[in-house]
């Protein structure tokens, strides 16, 4: 069993320049990600950026009529969390918070164990169109047919950014960088749930649970504009 | 003809797949099945009173606010009557400046919840052009955005190419502002080939469509998508209650037989045990949504089994304090004391 505080890190940044990604696990989370990796997507490298944004999440709103989609969330490399909340909620306008070191390393972690940033979206799309369909299937075949729908869901989009990645599995060897993935989901919430077993649907929805964290927050820092 | 078990089966399985997403004038209708009609739970393929009951989750946030707003959305429910105008903001309503009206915004997510979709595309689409009639985008899997002549999007000139159109709409006139005393498969289709000559597309209930093209004002569909601070629309307009009443056409679709039912909705109280769950729910959405499960009755219709609306904390709501009465339900702004919309009611 492969350790994570083990774990190899990439990039060719100057030592002083670029914060080598360990996870620092807590035992707690240790015993999390071992539970929720399969064998074969044992986590790679990977080098969090000098400065900059790392994540970026923005929650699209379903049924708001607004110019202004949604609140976002901005993680910084050092640390600084950027919450924008838009005119229309409650609290409106720039907020921020700070961010342990360690604690980004394992956010982003846990999104790069999950194997999220080798993931091709339209694959994992019909990942869960596939899944559904076998559901599906076998729910008609026993006459208990269930559709699942839902109204108004809310569009989740998120960009992460490394300075550099070690991709695993069946594409490891060669590390990239810089790397910059941008996902979007409709109704990450409800995929989420109704599909624990895609992993990165898993870890894209823990990630946004503990964005959403900082949006409902309040005891922010409000950020003179 | 009703097909084989196995047949329906299949055929079962593979509209489940492709109707995950929210779809039409009613939920669960998508590109491959375009005239589904979904019912609220409780209806079964017989005749009678279907009981939806309304309750609100007693843990949480807000409970005690939601009742009557609750209450109030059984009564619209029950009355079933299309009103004109429905829309009110500003001084015309008691909703202070920028908070979101409650029973609107939760009146629109229980209409998906006992089965309707949205009349428009909506952001799920993609599209900048919301408000265009709600379709599948076709073989070409884009969607066709081109507003016609008019200039304005959701109305009868919109040049749609391959998008499958997925509302219903009136054969007579194509005028969702309208509602006939018939309403059922005689008098509504989605099918392109029955729009009045010279349409392109169904118009939707859109208020820019009724204002510009109908000369209804003040006027749109609850289920159209898309909630403003300080406006309420508490009341149905005549596309919801045509979109309801086409339900209620059971499952021959035809009004006035036996399969026919009419819905009977109640408040249930704080408890998690009824049909249609309402909760504030931060991680479920981020403004307020609903979600469903179904099961078929037949290839062609589906009933709702279970259904959750969830509203986000993180706006500042406005709960109405004030109780409707069934049966009275006024355009005119006279259960609220104002009389600001007096002049407009054609009596």
């Amino acid at each position: 069993m492969r350790q994570l505080g083990t774990r190899r890190t990439v990039g060719k940044a100057p030592e002083d320049a670029v914060r080598r990604a360990s996870l620092r696990a807590t035992g707690s989370v240790l015993v999390a990600l071992l539970v929720l990796l399969p064998a074969a997507a044992s986590a790679d490298a990977f080098t969090l950026p000098e400065n900059g944004e790392v994540v970026r999440y923005q929650r699209v709103l379903g049924e708001i009529e607004h110019a202004d989609p949604g609140p976002e969330v901005i993680l910084y490399a050092d640390g600084r969390v950027l919450v924008r909340r838009p005119e229309y909620m409650r609290g409106p306008g720039a907020w921020q918070a700070r961010l342990a070191p360690a604690a980004l390393e394992e956010i982003v972690g846990d999104l790069v164990a999950s194997g999220l940033v080798d993931a091709d979206v339209d694959a994992l799309r019909a990942r869960r169109h596939d899944l559904e369909r076998l559901r599906a299937e076998a729910a008609a075949r026993d006459g208990s047919a269930v559709i699942y729908a839902v109204g108004d869901p809310d569009r989740s989009v998120v960009t992460l950014r490394l300075a550099a990645y070690t991709p695993f599995g069946d594409l490891g060897g060669a590390s990239l960088g810089p790397v910059e993935r941008t996902w979007e989901w409709s109704d990450l919430y409800g995929d989420a749930t109704r599909f624990p077993e895609i992993r990165e649907l898993a870890a894209l929805h823990r990630l946004e649970l503990r964005l959403i964290g900082w949006i409902d927050a309040q005891d922010l820092e409000a950020v003179n504009q | 003809m009703r097909p084989a078990s196995g047949v329906l089966a299949a055929s079962i399985a593979g509209l489940l797949v492709a109707s995950s997403a929210l779809a039409g004038g009613f939920l669960i209708a998508s590109e491959s099945n375009p005239d589904l009609i979904t019912h609220p739970d409780g209806y079964t393929g017989s005749g009678g009173e279907v009981e939806v009951t309304l309750c609100i989750d007693p843990a949480s946030a807000n409970a005690a606010a939601m009742e009557i707003s609750v209450r109030n959305i059984a009564t619209t429910i029950n009355d079933l009557q299309a009103i004109s105008p429905n829309l009110r903001s500003g001084g015309n309503n008691n909703i202070p400046s920028g908070n979101f009206d409650f029973e609107s915004v939760a009146l629109h997510e229980v209409g998906h919840c006992i089965g309707l979709a949205h009349p428009n595309l909506g952001s799920q689409s993609g599209v900048t052009s919301t408000n265009s009639t709600n379709a599948g985008n076709g073989a070409n899997n884009v969607f066709n955005e081109d507003d016609g002549a008019d200039n304005v999007f959701g109305s009868a000139d919109d040049v749609r190419g391959d998008d499958v159109n997925l509302h219903w709409f009136r054969v007579a006139d194509n005028n969702p502002f309208v509602l006939g005393s018939i309403v059922d498969v005689s008098t509504y289709s989605v099918e392109l080939g029955d729009l009045p000559g010279g349409d392109l597309f169904p118009a939707n209930a859109d208020r820019t469509v009724g204002s510009s093209i109908f000369g209804v004002v003040g006027t749109e569909a609850v289920m159209q998508q898309g909630s403003l601070a300080d406006e309420d629309q508490r009341q149905w307009a005549a596309d919801d209650v045509a979109m309801l009443r086409l339900g209620m056409s059971g499952v021959d679709e035809v009004q006035g037989t036996a399969d026919d039912y009419t819905i009977r909705a109640r408040y249930a109280g704080l408890t998690t045990a009824c049909d249609v769950v309402l909760r504030f729910d931060n991680a479920a959405t981020g403004f307020a949504r609903c979600s469903v499960s179904g099961s078929s009755i037949n290839t062609d219709h589906f009933q709702i089994t279970s259904a959750t609306a969830s509203f986000n904390t993180g706006f500042n709501w406005f709960f109405n304090d004030v109780l409707a009465t069934e049966g009275l339900v006024f355009s005119d702004g006279f259960e609220s004391g104002s009389t600001s919309a007096w002049d407009s009611v054609v009596p």
